[in-house]
């Protein structure tokens, strides 16, 4: 792991590497008009001079309607977009097969064709992941250089290392045992493949085992997912940018970066936050702190940035002309902003559509982009009686049918999980997909219903869902009644009148939910007494499976949580009781 | 005086129907509702005895105001036969004719014929608030809702949602026939002479015309006064003023003649004896405009074209491509909860399509079958019956659809599940669930075929008890076209 010390170290090499490299940064103090020259970084592997701003060619504009030819991307605009960048300096254009329905590298090649072949580096993928056969591999290897129109290509990957469900196996079913690895380093030797390296998403055993190689195989440089919300707070199954920058720099590899602004993600932040990044910074665009931050290690070589327009392409430019490093206090900052970010219920989705077409119809990344931009602007309620409850379901759900026609929803989904292998980021699509369903229905239909509930408590396997708000779920997972209990000792409110579904009722759990005042629950296991007394109440109970006693966690005796209330009526005495008994064990 | 409060009131009405006919966001009717329901012939089909008795009160004491106030097609032949006038540049143009007596009983008689032999949808083509109804719905709602969508791509546009768009509701060829039918019929009468529709064809017509003889109050003429100038029969749209009295089956008490008689001879009052008018025969020079009703006719199925070019979905490359679902040819007839069964709709129903623009789902078609011709019913191939709405119920001014709350509506069965096993995905060995997740009374679970085999597959299975027949597990299938669990409608609705 890299540590703070070392990461403060190579910001200040970054800086003065910098610095040297672009001669007339130190007269021209005026980042934000970016009238100087484009940054670059040399690879000492090859000895390229390298644009810091590499563009990424997964996020051209389309069509409305596919050309004659089929191409569904918009030549002019590409042509447009390429030939701007390269006279701002940039020389860098990294694709891939699977692109924009595979004519990403169709559309590559017929710009950049226009060009001479030494004012570019063109970077793309072996995407061989449904037929790895050796024979597939090596075709998809020729066809890349021909739809780019190249007779070398000057940086080649391994696409997508540490996805699948099984990373080795998948790692070693692609590479190793059909003996394409072994092709490909003999290409490297021929010189068809100027600089041979692989992407990175997911499993980190796949990643240290990549470097553990580096020595047999040498990497010219890697490829991973790297800016300030994945530098220390990756979502989900992702690693750390933290340790992979620090695992690569420690080998000397050349690091080129994918996702600096997590699909926009980085630039749409919540609002208040958006205002911090402005206040400090009012020349700057929100994404160009991202930029910043990923251009200011001294070990990167390019970022990759989609830029879908003329508008992004020259923000860009802007930021990267030169290259104004941040300082120790801006990414103290930024680190801020992250850790703030993570309150967010946002879904990492960063709309690479590798998820797509869903065999169904859905728009999945159009139904998670629209959840995220609701959240962000606050229009993802939690509450009914919140103040600006109703503009908010009005937002969600009008804005739900404008970004996504009503067949291509998330009701549709009907878990076959396709997708979930697909996903770079390793969201659990159909999961978050019920999830917005679920929630679209409750806000739509103004009322909680118990059998949401209890799919939310099935699909994450968690031990106890929630709704106090009339709106969005809370889940829990702890173990016993701890979070029953601590919500009743921490947070009553939170009981009153709400509806949930928990995986077993004892009395233990009923006697809070009775106090509490909650008025709906739901239980896979409920036990006669909790039943009992839960109806007495005028609490609605529907369960799963009833039961005389629930048992201890190796069924070898009663609860204990059941025996400390089994013959107390007066409820409200068990509460200390049952505290005392998880303190005892460390549960509260 | 009289005058403008008549004008005003109608203007008043006309707006609130025309809107509550428009509104597919159903809040306008708790605001506007009364005004349908205050209708004579869906009060009676709703044997709202309050109402109707209202009615004939209001009729017993001032005369026929219902036709020139409350009654939507009354007041649009007013409008027509007013733009008529302006037109033609004559203030005065109409003549008095002596009542069409056998024609218009001929038609009454019609009426109730249709009405208790035949069934009450064909019987309707006669009835005034549905032909309303059907041309508000035919003509007017698509270009409502197409204005709506561009000011919801502004709203859009400039991030705003106080718009939204919506369906636009194309009516097919023979619901633009009947109500073109319709509309052409009453366009042609009133631009030429006024209120013959009402005086002779509508059923509602003739029976507060029978009532209206007795009225308590009245037009009268001072026969001292009168110098029978005759003016005020040409200003009488009903041509009920001549000879030598007025006919008070036919005045619909709009008060035009009042303020035309420069002698000042006409008042509203109690009756009295009238002083015998000279009825000065000038002929109305016959209209040669039926070009311009068929011309505008053209015009608007124009724009219902358009609004269908309108509705397509964006084809966008990434997107796997969604076969439009097909009606199962055994779903039979879903009537919404509160209408009790198929029988008690068919003959409660007139028709005039305000329960399909407020429905929310659009779900609600109306249906092209002879027996039950524009009466709508369910679909459930783009939309299923939402639980918290009772939208049709609350707009609905005939009892066709019974108010009923949404506790009685969620647990009304107006359909059951049924599942086709040959359709299934889960049968091709897909995991699939999607109807038992979205089942909102858990009449449907996934259970293994083998409960003694871990690996055998899932299939739904159906608890028919507890099946509403909202269709959420039909819309949410994603067997296409053919879906593989479908909903067919009860004749009788149940109670769970």
């Amino acid at each position: 792991m890299i540590n703070r010390r070392t990461f403060i170290k190579y910001m200040g090499l970054g800086t003065a590497g910098v610095l040297t490299s672009c001669s007339a940064s130190e007269e021209n103090t005026d980042i934000a008009a970016g009238s100087g020259e484009m940054s670059t970084r040399v690879n000492h592997n090859s000895g390229d001079k390298v644009s810091i701003l590499g563009y990424g060619c997964m996020r051209f504009p389309a069509l409305e309607k596919p050309a004659e030819d089929g191409n569904i991307l918009d030549q002019e605009a590409v042509n447009q977009l390429v030939d701007y960048a390269i006279e701002h300096g940039v020389n860098f254009f990294d694709t891939a097969p699977v692109y924009s329905q595979g004519w990403s590298e169709v559309a590559v090649g017929n710009a950049l064709s226009r060009h001479p072949r030494s004012s570019y580096f063109v970077s793309t993928k072996l995407s061989n992941m449904p037929e790895p056969t050796l024979e597939n591999s090596i075709r998809m290897y020729h066809s890349s250089m021909e739809k780019l129109k190249v007779d070398y290509l000057d940086y080649y990957l391994l696409h997508s290392i540490g996805g699948g469900r099984d990373c080795f196996e998948l790692f070693n079913r692609r590479f190793i045992d059909n003996g394409l690895l072994d092709y490909l380093l003999e290409e490297r030797k021929a010189g068809r493949i100027r600089n041979l390296g692989f992407s990175f998403h997911g499993d980190v055993r796949l990643f240290d085992h990549m470097m553990s190689r580096h020595d047999e195989i040498h990497w010219d440089f890697v490829l991973i997912q790297m800016n300030y919300a994945d530098w220390k707070h990756a979502s989900g199954r992702n690693v750390n940018a933290e340790y992979l920058y620090g695992e690569l720099a420690k080998r000397d590899i050349p690091v080129i970066v994918m996702e600096p602004l997590l699909g926009g993600r980085l630039s749409k932040l919540p609002d208040h936050l958006v205002s911090r990044l402005v206040r400090r910074n009012p020349e700057g665009s929100v994404a160009s702190w991202a930029f910043r931050f990923a251009g200011s290690f001294p070990k990167v070589l390019t970022v990759l940035s989609g830029m879908s327009c003329m508008e992004h392409l020259q923000d860009n430019l802007k930021t990267y002309s030169p290259l104004a490093p941040l300082s120790d206090d801006d990414n103290a900052f930024l680190e801020d902003i992250a850790a703030m970010m993570l309150k967010y219920p946002t879904i990492p989705c960063n709309d690479c559509k590798y998820c797509m077409p869903c065999p169904y119809g859905l728009d999945i990344p159009a139904i998670l982009t629209h959840y995220n931009k609701c959240v962000n602007e606050g229009n993802f309620a939690h509450n009914t009686s919140d103040e600006n409850y109703s503009s908010a379901r009005r937002a969600f759900l009008i804005g739900y049918d404008r970004s996504v026609p009503k067949l291509r929803q998330a009701d549709h989904c009907t878990g076959c999980g396709e997708c979930i292998d697909e996903c770079p980021q390793k969201i659990d699509i159909p999961v978050q997909l019920r999830k917005i369903d679920r929630y679209v229905h409750t806000i739509r239909q103004g009322f909680v219903s118990l059998m949401d509930l209890k799919d939310t408590l099935h699909d994450g396997n968690h031990s106890l869902v929630l709704c106090s708000g009339g709106a969005a779920f809370r889940t829990f997972d702890g173990i016993g009644v701890s979070d029953i209990y601590k919500l009743y000792t921490e947070e009553p409110e939170t009981l009153k009148g709400a509806v949930l579904a928990d995986k077993v009722i004892g009395k233990g759990a009923a006697l809070f939910m009775i106090l509490g005042g909650v008025k709906e629950v739901y239980a896979d296991l409920i036990s006669m007494p909790a039943l009992e007394l839960l109806k007495q109440n005028n609490i609605r109970a529907l369960y799963d499976k009833r039961t005389d006693e629930i048992m201890n966690h190796d069924k070898s005796d009663i609860c204990p949580v059941e025996k400390i209330c089994k013959d107390e009526s007066d409820l409200q005495k068990c509460v200390p009781l049952i505290g005392e008994f998880l303190k005892s064990k460390g549960l509260v | 005086m009289l005058r403008k409060i008549r004008i005003i009131l109608a203007a008043l009405f006309f707006t609130g129907l025309l809107l509550l006919f428009l509104d597919f966001t159903g809040t306008l009717h708790s605001v506007l509702g009364w005004m349908s329901k205050i209708q004579f012939w869906p009060a009676f089909l709703a044997l709202n005895v309050a109402v109707l008795v209202f009615l004939v009160v209001l009729t017993l004491i001032f005369g026929r105001v219902y036709c020139s106030v409350i009654c939507p097609l009354g007041i649009t032949q007013d409008i027509i036969s007013w733009l008529s006038g302006k037109r033609k540049g004559k203030k005065a143009r109409f003549t008095f004719s002596s009542a069409r007596n056998i024609l218009r009983y001929s038609f009454l008689g019609l009426f109730i014929l249709l009405f208790a032999l035949v069934s009450t949808s064909v019987a309707v083509l006669l009835e005034p608030y549905s032909a309303f109804g059907r041309i508000a719905y035919s003509f007017l709602s698509p270009l409502y809702v197409l204005v709506n969508n561009l000011l919801a791509l502004g709203a859009e546009h400039i991030g705003s949602y106080a718009f939204y768009r919506t369906e636009v509701i194309v009516p097919s060829i023979s619901v633009i026939a009947a109500a073109s039918i319709s509309f052409v019929l009453v366009f042609v009468l009133s631009w030429k002479n006024g209120r013959t529709y009402c005086n002779t064809i509508c059923p509602v017509g003739t029976i507060l015309g029978l009532l209206s003889r007795w009225s308590l109050l009245g037009v009268r003429v001072d026969k001292s006064k009168c110098n029978g100038c005759g003016i005020c029969s040409r200003k009488c749209k009903a041509s009920c003023i001549g000879d030598s009295k007025v006919d008070y089956s036919r005045c619909v008490a709009c008060m035009d003649c009042i303020g035309s008689c420069n002698q000042k001879a006409i008042s509203y009052g109690l009756k009295t004896k009238l002083k015998p008018c000279v009825n000065t025969s000038e002929k109305v020079s016959e209209g040669r405009r039926s070009t311009l009703s068929i011309l505008s006719f053209l015009a608007i199925s124009g724009l219902a074209k358009a609004a269908k070019a309108d509705g397509v979905i964006k084809a966008d490359g990434g997107l796997a491509d969604i076969k439009d679902k097909v009606k199962p040819k055994t779903r039979g007839v879903i009537v919404p909860a509160g209408s009790r069964s198929i029988t008690h709709f068919t003959q409660h129903c007139v028709a005039c399509q305000q329960c399909v623009t407020a429905c929310p789902s659009k779900i609600l078609k109306p249906s092209m079958e002879l027996e039950n011709f524009m009466q709508p019913q369910i679909e459930y191939e783009n939309g299923y019956c939402r639980f918290d709405c009772n939208k049709c119920d609350e707009v609905c001014p005939t009892g066709a659809i019974r108010p009923l709350s949404l506790a009685d509506k969620s647990s009304t069965q107006i359909g059951f599940a049924v599942w086709r096993r040959g359709h299934c995905i889960v049968m091709e060995g897909k995991s699939c669930g999607n109807c038992a997740r979205h089942c909102p009374t858990g009449a449907i679970k996934m259970e293994k075929t083998n409960p003694a085999d871990p690996n055998s597959i899932e299939i739904p299975v159906i608890n028919k008890n507890r099946c509403i027949g909202c269709g959420a597990c039909e819309y949410v299938c994603p067997s296409r076209p053919k879906s593989a669990i479908y909903v067919k409608g009860y004749s009788i609705h149940q109670t769970i």
